[in-house]
């Protein structure tokens, strides 16, 4: 790529990821309540969503201290208990107006990149 | 490598990991300290015999302490001021509601009382006093119910709406009883009192 300068880039991806990334783990935990450890790994593993596992981490006490997500506590087979988390109804709430605005921007983007 | 020497990149990495975490509050500091020892704790326990390199790999995936101390603290940053204070106050207000939600139900019995014993003495009197009585003897419960629920709810951190509408409710209710009282407490209540004295 000719034009594209390695700083843009990240730039760029660090500005999409910042709105929707909370959303993403929302949007994990709609199903079921998940081991931090594992709901921070699925967002490692997914392309450019995440940069680094650890900055996570911070997202997921905001959205606690929000109320969107609460924590319990499990007991493991081996080692200390392990803090799950889970989606609250408020949570959920968000999780859906997201899921609406997000459709509507995307194809409006879409339809704008396209013309 | 030995294990020694894994133990020490991932001390190393903990330290600066503090250290980049020390301007967020102490609670908040803790909790992302426990949770990423834990994260590589887990991770680590996933690998067998871990190399040095494995660790630095490890370590590379979680990402540079300062990059999680610059995301922390501008998620310190990013919780509105007011929120806060309005939790404060809150809180520092506990103490008062719980002394005019139990006003409230002392004046809920003694609508109840009321409404016994003024009956068949002058009925016409009777309704809208024990009325007041009663609403604002219902509002004390409702009000100390709200707050329990959220406040349970959130983990005592009292950040939403409705442990508020508790607690304006029962200041509400307070005020009324305290304003109102010396009006309604006129011969019909006294008669009743009376009437109890009597029998």
């Amino acid at each position: 790529m000719f034009y594209m300068v390695p700083g843009t880039t990240e730039k760029l991806m660090s500005q999409m990821r910042r709105g929707a990334l909370e959303y993403c783990v929302l949007a994990l935990l709609r199903k079921e309540e998940r081991y931090g450890f594992d709901l921070v790994r699925s967002l490692g593993e997914t392309d450019g969503l995440v940069t680094s596992e650890g900055t996570i981490y911070p997202l997921l006490a905001r959205l606690r201290g929000e109320g969107l997500v609460e924590t319990t506590w499990h007991e493991s087979v081996q080692g200390p208990p392990r803090r799950y988390y889970q989606l609250t109804l408020d949570g959920e709430r968000a999780l859906e107006i997201f899921v609406e605005q997000w459709r509507r921007f995307r194809e409006s983007v879409d339809r704008i990149l396209e013309a | 490598m030995t294990a020694t020497q894994t133990d020490t990149l991932i001390d190393d990495y903990l330290r600066r990991l503090a250290k980049a975490l020390a301007p967020l509050p102490r609670a908040q500091r803790q909790q992302l300290l426990t949770e990423i020892a834990e994260h590589v704790a887990t991770a680590r326990s996933t690998l067998e015999r871990p190399s040095d390199a494995d660790i630095r790999n490890l370590l590379d995936r979680i990402g540079r302490p300062e990059d999680i101390a610059a995301e922390a603290i501008g998620a310190e940053a990013m919780v509105p001021a007011t929120g806060r204070w309005l939790g404060h106050i809150g809180l520092s207000l506990l103490p008062v509601a719980g002394v005019l939600i139990a006003l409230e139900l002392v004046c809920g019995v003694a609508g109840v009382v009321h409404y016994v014993t003024v009956s068949g003495i002058t009925p016409k009197r009777r309704t809208w006093t024990t009325a007041f009585f009663i609403v604002v003897g219902a509002v004390g419960p409702v009000a100390a119910a709200l707050i329990l629920f959220d406040l349970l709810r959130t983990g005592m951190v009292w950040k939403s709406r409705l442990a508020l509408i508790g607690l304006l409710g029962s200041v509400i209710g307070g005020v009324a009883v305290l304003l109102f009282i010396p009006f309604v407490v006129d011969h019909d209540i006294l008669l009743g009192m009376g009437h109890i004295a009597l029998h």
